[in-house]
Formats: C-alpha cells, sequence, structure tokens
C-alpha cells in the first residue's frame, strides 16, 4: 500500500467515526469547549508574560555610580577586587587601613561593611563611606565593596542577598588568603562585619556559612524576604498580588533566584556564639515592624547566643546612622572593640 | 505508555512546558558566565520560544482533538487545568509585609 493511499484510508476511517473534517458539525457544545480552550490559554500565557516582565524588572536595577572616594576624607586607600566565593564574579571595592591613636596605619581588624540594595560602597544617604571612614578612624581596617550589579561590579540579577552572600564569602577569602590588601600591612588577624538592609541580609547569610566573620552588626534586616516582594511586588509594579508568585518562580527560571531561601531568621540563629548586634528603626517600614524582634527571638535560640538589639527612635529604613549618628557610632564602635578585642599589632600599644 | 486521545493536549503542554523550563536552566547555566546581559537575553529568547512552541503544539493538539465529541470532558478539564495556575495563584492565601 502506498503512503496516499495509507493515507486516504485514514481520513476515510475518521470520516466513518464522525470525526473527519469533512463529517463533522460542529455542535454549540464543541465551540463553548474551543472558546474555554482558548480563553484558558489565553489567561495563562498573558498570565505568564507578565510574571516575566515582572521578574525582568525586579532583578535588574541600574547601578549607581561610586562619585567618591575614602581620600575625600582624607584617608588613604586601595582599589582593591576579588572573586566571589561559588561563582567567582569579579567585585570592585577599596580596602581601608585603620589608623591608630599613633597615626600608624593598622589592618589588624577588618570589618567587611556592605551596603543595601540599589547603592554602593560610597553611598550618601544611607552615609557607607563615612561609616567607613569612622571605622577607620577608630583603628579598624575596612572592605567596602560594591556588591554584585551595582556601583563598579559587573551587572548581575538583583536576588536581594540569595547571590550576594556570596560576595560577602569572597570578602572573607579575600581577606584571609588573598593578596594582603595594603602591603605592607599583613592580612587581618579578625573580621567582623557590618552590613544595611540587604547588605545585612548577605551579611547574615554568608556569617552563617563562614565562622570566620566573627562578629555581625546587623542594621535594618528584614526577617523574611518573601512578605516584602509580596506587599512590594504588587505596589511597585502596579499589578494585582497574584501576579507575585508567578514573578518569583519566573525569577528561578530566567536567573536561578530562589527568594523563598533568603531567610535571615533561618540563618541569624547559627552565628551564636558569635557577638551580634541588632539595629532598626522605630519608623522603619519597610522591613517590618516586627522584624527586628523576630531576629532577636531566633538569634537568641542559637547555643551560648550573644546578642544586642537597639531599636532606633524615628528612624526609617536604613537611616540609623542617620537619625543618631553619634549614638551609633558609640553603640557600634564600641560593640567591635569588644567582640574583636584590642589592635594587637606591633606598636598599637595599650 | 498511551495517552487517551482526549488529554493529548494537556500532555503534551506538559511535556513542552517542562523541556522548556529544563532548556531555560540549561541555557542559563551554559552562558550565565559571559555576564548578566548575555544570560538575561538567553534566558528570555529560550524560555519565549518554548512558550510559543508550547502554545502552538497544545493549540493543534487541542483542534484535532476537538474533531471528536468523545473528547469533549477531557478538554473541559485541559481547560480547567491549563487556567488552574493562575486560578490558584488568586485564590492562595500570601503573606505580605505589613
Amino acid at each position: 500500500m502506498t503512503q496516499t493511499n495509507r493515507r486516504a484510508d485514514a481520513w476515510t476511517d475518521l470520516d466513518k467515526q464522525g470525526a473527519g473534517p469533512r463529517a463533522q458539525k460542529i455542535s454549540g457544545g464543541q465551540l463553548l469547549i474551543a472558546a474555554l480552550l482558548g480563553v484558558s490559554a489565553l489567561v495563562s500565557l498573558a498570565y505568564a508574560g507578565v510574571s516575566i516582565d515582572i521578574a525582568a524588572t525586579l532583578a535588574y536595577e541600574k547601578p549607581k555610580q561610586v562619585l567618591t572616594t575614602p581620600a575625600s576624607l582624607g584617608l588613604d586607600y586601595r582599589d582593591v577586587s576579588f572573586p566571589a566565593r561559588e561563582d567567582h564574579v569579579l567585585i570592585r571595592g577599596w580596602f581601608i587601613p585603620g589608623v591608630l591613636s599613633t597615626g600608624k596605619l593598622t589592618a589588624d581588624r577588618a570589618v567587611i561593611v556592605v551596603h543595601g540594595r540599589a547603592k554602593n560602597r560610597a553611598d550618601p544617604q544611607d552615609g557607607i563611606l563615612e561609616l567607613s571612614g569612622t571605622f577607620a578612624r577608630r583603628g579598624f581596617a575596612v572592605l567596602a565593596f560594591d556588591m554584585r550589579g551595582m556601583g563598579e561590579s559587573p551587572p548581575a540579577p538583583d536576588s536581594l542577598g540569595f547571590f550576594e552572600q556570596r560576595d560577602v564569602l569572597g570578602a572573607v577569602d579575600f581577606l584571609r588568603s588573598g593578596p594582603p590588601p595594603y602591603p605592607p600591612l599583613s592580612r587581618p588577624r579578625i573580621v567582623g562585619g557590618w552590613g544595611v538592609s540587604m547588605g545585612a541580609t548577605s551579611l547574615i547569610l554568608a556569617a552563617a556559612r563562614e565562622p570566620a566573620v566573627r562578629a555581625v552588626v546587623a542594621d535594618s534586616t528584614p526577617a523574611d524576604v518573601l512578605p516584602l516582594l509580596e506587599r512590594e511586588i504588587p505596589r511597585q509594579g502596579h499589578v494585582p498580588p497574584a501576579f507575585t508568585p508567578g514573578a518569583l518562580l519566573m525569577a528561578h527560571l530566567l536567573y536561578g533566584i530562589d527568594y523563598a531561601a533568603v531567610r535571615p531568621v533561618d540563618a541569624v540563629g547559627r552565628l551564636a556564639p558569635r557577638p551580634l548586634f541588632l539595629i532598626d528603626g522605630t519608623a522603619d517600614t519597610y522591613t517590618g515592624r516586627s522584624s527586628l524582634a523576630l531576629l532577636t527571638t531566633s538569634a537568641r535560640r542559637g547555643s551560648g547566643a550573644e546578642v544586642t538589639s537597639w531599636l532606633v527612635p524615628k528612624a526609617t529604613h536604613a537611616q540609623d546612622f542617620r537619625t543618631a549618628p553619634v549614638e551609633y557610632v558609640r553603640r557600634v564602635m564600641g560593640f567591635f572593640e569588644t567582640a574583636l578585642g584590642p589592635d594587637l599589632s606591633p606598636g598599637a600599644g595599650p | 505508555m498511551t495517552v487517551p486521545k482526549g488529554l493529548r493536549p494537556i500532555a503534551l503542554l506538559a511535556v513542552a512546558l517542562l523541556a522548556t523550563a529544563a532548556l531555560t536552566t540549561v541555557a542559563r547555566v551554559l552562558v550565565e558566565s559571559q555576564g548578566f546581559f548575555v544570560e538575561r537575553s538567553a534566558t528570555l529568547v529560550v524560555l519565549g520560544l518554548g512558550l510559543a512552541v508550547a502554545t502552538l503544539l497544545y493549540a493543534r493538539a487541542c483542534t484535532r482533538a476537538l474533531r471528536d465529541r468523545a473528547n469533549s470532558w477531557p478538554l473541559v478539564i485541559t481547560a480547567l487545568i491549563v487556567a488552574a495556575p493562575v486560578i490558584l495563584a488568586i485564590l492562595l492565601p500570601q503573606n505580605p509585609a505589613p
């Protein structure tokens, strides 16, 4: 039998069953089903399209230029770069040596400074460079860097800490085993971390995995990122809340971001017995008023936990340093002095 | 394994979507070392093409299945399954921050 004959027989069979196109009379019911199929497919396709658009917008923020340097504060510094842990994204930053009361430079104690979302290492609004300068003048060396996708670091998806924790881990690796960041000063003996907002999220997630971070100050940290997205995606995207799960799924598919895994409230307990200082503002409506309490409670569950918390009156999100600068510096510097101990570099003196 | 004729469209759609998800992931892993913009373009193209192909295959399978009245109920179920993610996204409770 030829192929043409076989095809003709097949159509004849279909016609006998009443299913062939020539024998078909489309009933009203079938039209209704066809409409149902079409509408459901269109609705789902439109949902997927809008979700992809939201995910693409959510995961990219145009980087802000770094417009100043520590030299503007009269501080010496070095431009440094190091690979993030795991994916080796090249992170750019500054190493600022600490200045002892004698005027001598030191790198004995270092603080990793981690800025917030859509900011950079010199962000004036959150006072990142100003605070880095204060650390340096109090004798702490500072490694301040631009997280991936921000400042001078290469473009990358904004994952609210999911990937950015690798940058913090890369910073720790750099301080512990990379080339000496400020020759002839030796590598830091002890390392702490300060982070704000998404920087604090990334820092907590990283410190939970890396015991070399000996003390952590986390300012304006959300306890959990998912509720924030469930609030912010409809608000900023001007879409109904139903699009949030789709957008999160598409972010996972397109960029590999698992926002549900960004939960400082789960990680913070693993910092114990290392000292932890949690700060938030009473007017911080972004992270939610309960975040500080949730994080503090969770952190205290860790064995031998040493947790301090401070609620800064009237401070909005990530503005605790700006709102109460003198008290902020007193408390944060006091915390690191106690947690990291005195500078033991030669010539540091009592 | 044979799939009942009426359920072929949804089976085909499921396979096409799973393949799209897998290919998108593979594309992302393959190009992620070349930078964010390349990664974003590659994944968007693969995902977009995958969705387009899945839609075409699904539409074709639906058109064929519609010819047979015996497939009516399976096709109604198919339409509901296709709309289910959107319905679930509307109905499932969320926990937005205050």
